[in-house]
């Protein structure tokens, strides 16, 4: 268990030491990062046995408040992925090392790679739902990363917020399902999850959180009908799409659903909309597959409909179906990277990838050609690679499924062996004059040999099945149905009905070839799910602008007018619910005549200083406003904020006269016509706020703090004023913190008034 | 003394809040200083009014017949102060903003500041 | 300010110290009466003004380089004092106070608390002054 520990944290120490370890031109960290994930590699591979023979766990606190902890589960199903995620990445970032030129910034691409390799290891082998989503998102931020490596391109950066937006989506989807789930039970651990699977499926939310949960999976593994972001992912780097978009991160969707299957399939809306879903897929990818001419773009439509037929299998969480899928995962990771890998060395080497412009490859590259069948064969299930195999398989299954999805199924089938021929026989047998034929040459070895070594995997899984893999794809298919699963008797040569269909569907599959029936548009038009994004994207710009724009006016008042506006809404909402206390006390003692006498001041300066005519008199009025509140403060027992107030108000008065000659003449001095709807707003806010204001009165809870220092004050602090003594001693950092502010203020001004911009130069 | 004191605040903050939702830009600052006076009574208000003694003692703990209390007192003492800041602060910006644009009318200063 | 006037400039001379002294009462006074730095340092701050206004530009060219190193020597004692305590092994901020009985003047009681409080009226006068006078300097029209 340890071992794996170490597997999932090697990406992540090596992202963190990569910068310091690599040279300064980047040379070597290709070759750093790779052997980050060999060492993971080989730590999966040393835990394997030990993990076969008794799945465990380990867990470390995380965020003991919510209950959360960091905890890391083993089984078949996470060891499956795991194999995938660092077999094939140590493949892939030995072929990146030879294949970016010094010219790209390799250090930043492996260091998005390991943390990718990190965040999809900590997916499979998560314990609780909530660390599980966290990697699952960082999966998705690094894949947007290395979508956009090449961000300088417009399509690149357009590919990388699609798969972000879709993919980061639906995890937010799928962690309202988990949310949804983890309050049914009442924990996040999966191995909690699995006890309750009934108490989960009684729920009445159980439908809810299902489909919430396998709308993550589906956009994760581009399942029609959120397949379109998959096709722009392909604007990244080669080596990223055999990584990410073949072999693993479109995987984690298939992880998903074959990780919550058991739970999850007895909700009854689960199974019948994810085979659907895949088998959909699984032949639309293929027809769409047939009309690309761009290599890539081929294969990525053929990774959709592979990525369908895995998802069909695994919804139906029977074992036979589970054997299936798990193998044929494995291999579509083998021959899918290698396929990748392979379009890139073509990229690399004919500066093309437009399927019509390619000079065969059979004579100018022979070797990259053998690989390439290898592969396509596997792809289309034929023998002896391990592709047919799997093919049969999932056949098996399909024939049991009801007929309209057994034809839509087979169809498929035919499709996928069509466009596989295109890869395997198509480039091949393209003419050429003498000049290509001068001008290209094979691929270089640095290249090929990784490609070779995925199809060499691929073959073997074909001869050797059960012994190459046989106790982990037990093991898997067991965690994937929760049960048990039957040793697999996986071999080449058997007799059955499906080999009927299978025969069939490859000579339909090349009759589908030969006679061109799926003519290749150059020009392939847009996919509708596209348009879709696209309209939705435009749409939600365009309306966020204007809706922006519709209260972002740029003009103070409108401003004020709606802050105000929601306050007094608000603030009335709560009267009306939590009612309004009108009881606070009106004074120790009834006011005396000479003290509304008094209060009359105050009320005529702030209406002076409304109505006036000139500048002047405003001011006037605002300071005559400030020196009758110092009279107040005098009456209520309070002279030394009468002394401030007096000293404030007339150094003020002095200021707005020193400030004011320098501002134009107050709009000819008329003010504006009286606003009805400003008053209204001004008279609700004052009333308002004094009617807050009466209402907290009534609301004093417990004893005032007043006590304390009325008690202290001369006995600690030696002083009998206790307002200054607050303000110096006991609230002595209020006053600092105030002091700092005024002093940075008067600077402020300075600065603005005495300091000018230099002048532009011209 | 509450009746009147709450009338004042409820006058001051109108008229301050008026002053502030005009376009001229010397009234809305005026129209904060108003609307700082008010919420300094407020603040006074909220502690609870009375024809108290000053919070000053006389011997050791000697406090007068009703006391009042010194914390609102305190916290409005800084208020002012930092109230004079502030207005120091709106002004200088009105100045600055008027020299810059050449406008005090807010409804023309949308856009305008970014050239500079 | 444009023209001068001479009653103004003449009360401006003699109430200038008066204000000064009173200010000075009004901040040592400040711990026990109404009073203290705030208060009296925005007095000194209106004298110093009324003395600006008085006595029109000519006489202050430069004036207020002086008050906007006040805020820094003010913000320095008040951290002074605040960071004094620590030295002594109290907490940040504790202040303290003796009584000392001088000649002449008789029992009186000094706080460091005071020492703050002259951080406070330093940094109100130069907050003031700097303000004031940055706005005052120039004339009207002049950019």
């Amino acid at each position: 268990m340890w071992g794996l520990v170490v597997a999932s944290l090697l990406p992540f120490v090596g992202a963190a030491l990569l910068p310091f370890l690599s040279k300064s031109r980047g040379d070597n960290c290709g070759w750093i990062a790779s052997g980050f994930i060999v060492a993971s590699f080989a730590a999966v591979a040393i835990s394997t046995p030990a993990v076969l023979h008794q799945p465990g766990a380990i867990a470390f606190e995380w965020v003991p408040s919510l209950g959360l902890q960091f905890s890391i589960a083993a089984d078949g199903l996470s060891l499956a992925f795991a194999f995938l995620i660092t077999g094939v990445g140590s493949i892939v970032f030995t072929f990146a090392a030879a294949y970016l030129g010094p010219e790209e910034n390799r250090r930043r691409f492996f260091c998005y790679l390991l943390i990718f390799a990190g965040a999809m290891l900590g997916v499979v082998f998560a314990a609780n739902l909530i660390s599980m989503f966290v990697f699952w998102e960082l999966t998705s931020v690094s894949s947007f990363l290395l979508i956009g490596f090449w961000h300088e391109r417009d399509a690149s950066r357009g590919g990388a917020l699609k798969a972000l937006v879709i993919t980061a989506g639906g995890g937010l989807a799928m962690l309202v399902g988990f949310i949804l789930i983890g309050s049914i039970v009442g924990s996040y651990e999966i191995a909690d999850i699995m006890a309750a699977r009934e108490q989960i499926a009684a729920h009445r939310w159980a439908t809810a959180a299902a489909m919430l949960i396998m709308l993550g999976a589906i956009t994760k593994s581009a399942q029609f009908p959120f397949h379109s972001w998959l096709p722009s992912a392909m604007e990244a780097p080669t080596p990223v799409s055999a990584y990410l978009h073949a072999a693993t991160m479109v995987k984690a969707g298939l992880y998903l659903v074959a990780r919550m299957g058991p739970v999850l399939s007895l909700i009854p809306i689960w199974t019948p909309t994810l085979t659907v879903l895949g088998i959909v897929t699984m032949t639309w990818g293929s027809f769409l597959a047939l009309r690309q001419t761009d290599l890539k773009a081929l294969l990525a439509f053929s990774t959709i409909s592979q990525l369908g037929l895995i998802m069909a299998m695994f919804a139906q969480n029977t074992a036979s179906a589970a054997t299936a899928g798990v193998f044929h995962m494995l291999n579509h990771g083998l021959f899918k990277g290698a396929l990748f890998l392979m379009v890139g060395v073509i990229e690399h080497e004919a500066h093309t990838r437009d399927l019509t412009k390619l000079a065969s490859l059979r004579s100018n590259m022979p070797r990259l050609f053998a690989v390439l069948v290898l592969a396509s064969l596997s792809m289309a299930g034929i023998p002896p690679m391990g592709g047919f195999i799997s093919k049969e398989l999932f056949l098996e299954e399909v024939l049991q499924m009801p007929w309209p999805l057994t034809v839509i199924a087979v169809l498929g089938a035919c499709l996928t062996v069509g466009y596989c021929l295109v890869l395997a026989i198509g480039l091949g047998l393209t003419h050429q004059d003498e000049a290509e034929r001068k001008h290209a040459h094979d691929a270089p070895t640095a290249l090929l040999w990784g490609p070779a070594v995925l199809v060499f995997g691929a073959l073997l899984l074909g001869l050797v099945p059960t012994f190459l893999a046989g106790g982990l794809i037990e093991s898997a298919a067991a965690a994937a149905i929760g049960g048990h699963v039957p040793h697999p008797h996986l071999t080449m040569f058997h007799l059955s009905p499906t080999l009927i269909v299978s025969v069939a569907a490859i000579s339909a599959g090349a009759a589908v070839f030969r006679f061109g029936w799926m003519r290749r548009t150059p020009d392939a038009p847009k996919l509708v799910a596209d348009r879709v994004y696209e309209a939705w994207l435009t749409g939600l710009e365009h309306n966020a602008q204007r809706l922006t724009a519709s209260y972002m006016s740029g003009l103070l008042w409108r401003y004020v007018t709606i802050i105000v506006c929601v306050g007094i809404i608000s603030m009335s909402a709560l009267a009306v619910f939590v009612g309004f206390d009108a009881s606070a006390p009106w004074g120790a003692r009834p006011a005396q005549t000479f003290e509304y006498v008094v209060a009359l001041i105050p009320i005529a300066a702030a209406i002076g200083a409304v109505v006036a005519p000139t500048r002047l008199a405003a001011i006037l009025a605002l300071g005559a406003s400030g020196f009758s509140l110092a009279l107040l403060f005098s009456l209520v027992g309070a002279p030394d904020l009468a002394l401030t107030q007096i000293m404030v108000e007339t150094v003020s008065v002095a200021l707005f006269l020193s400030a004011f000659v320098h501002l134009p003449a107050y709009r000819k001095l008329k003010p504006r016509k009286f606003q009805p709807l400003y008053a209204a707003v001004s008279i609700a806010f004052g009333v308002g706020v004094t009617a807050l204001l009466h209402h907290a009165r009534g609301q004093r809870v417990g004893g005032t703090i007043a006590d304390y220092f009325v008690e202290n004050s001369v006995e600690k602090a030696g002083g009998h004023n206790i307002v200054n003594v607050i303000l110096v001693d006991f609230r002595g950092l209020d006053t600092l913190g105030e002091i700092s502010v005024l002093g940075i203020a008067a600077l402020t001004c300075y600065a603005l008034i005495k300091l000018r911009p230099e002048r532009k130069r011209p | 003394m509450d009746v009147p004191i709450l009338l004042v605040i409820a006058v001051t903050l109108t008229c301050g809040m008026y002053m502030v939702l005009e376009r001229t830009l010397l009234r809305v600052v005026i129209g904060l200083g108003l609307m700082s006076n008010g919420v300094n009574l407020m603040l006074l208000a909220s502690g609870g009014l009375g024809a108290g003694t000053a919070p000053i003692l006389h011997g050791q703990r000697d406090y007068g017949a009703s006391p009042v209390d010194p914390l609102p007192q305190a916290l409005i003492l800084t208020a002012i102060v930092i109230g004079f800041g502030v207005t120091a602060l709106l002004l200088t910006l009105a100045y600055r903003t008027y020299q810059s644009v050449g406008s005090d009318d807010l409804g023309e200063l949308d856009g305008k500041l970014t050239d500079e | 300010m444009i023209a001068r006037s001479v009653i103004l400039t003449t009360c401006a001379r003699i109430a200038y110290p008066v204000l000064l002294l009173f200010a000075v009462a009004l901040y040592w006074r400040g711990h026990n009466a109404p009073g203290g730095g705030f208060i009296a340092g925005l007095l000194t701050a209106a004298a110093i003004a009324l003395r600006f206004i008085a006595h029109g530009r000519r006489d202050r060219s430069g004036a207020s380089a002086p008050f906007i190193t006040a805020i820094g020597v003010g913000l320095a004692i008040a951290l002074t004092t605040a960071f004094g305590s620590l030295a002594f092994g109290h907490a940040f901020f504790t202040h303290t106070f003796g009584h000392f009985h001088l000649p002449l003047i008789g029992d009186v009681e000094l706080a460091t608390a005071a020492l703050f409080d002259l951080g406070v009226y330093i940094v109100v006068v130069g907050n003031v002054i700097t303000v004031v006078s940055a706005m005052t300097d120039r004339e009207p029209g002049e950019d």
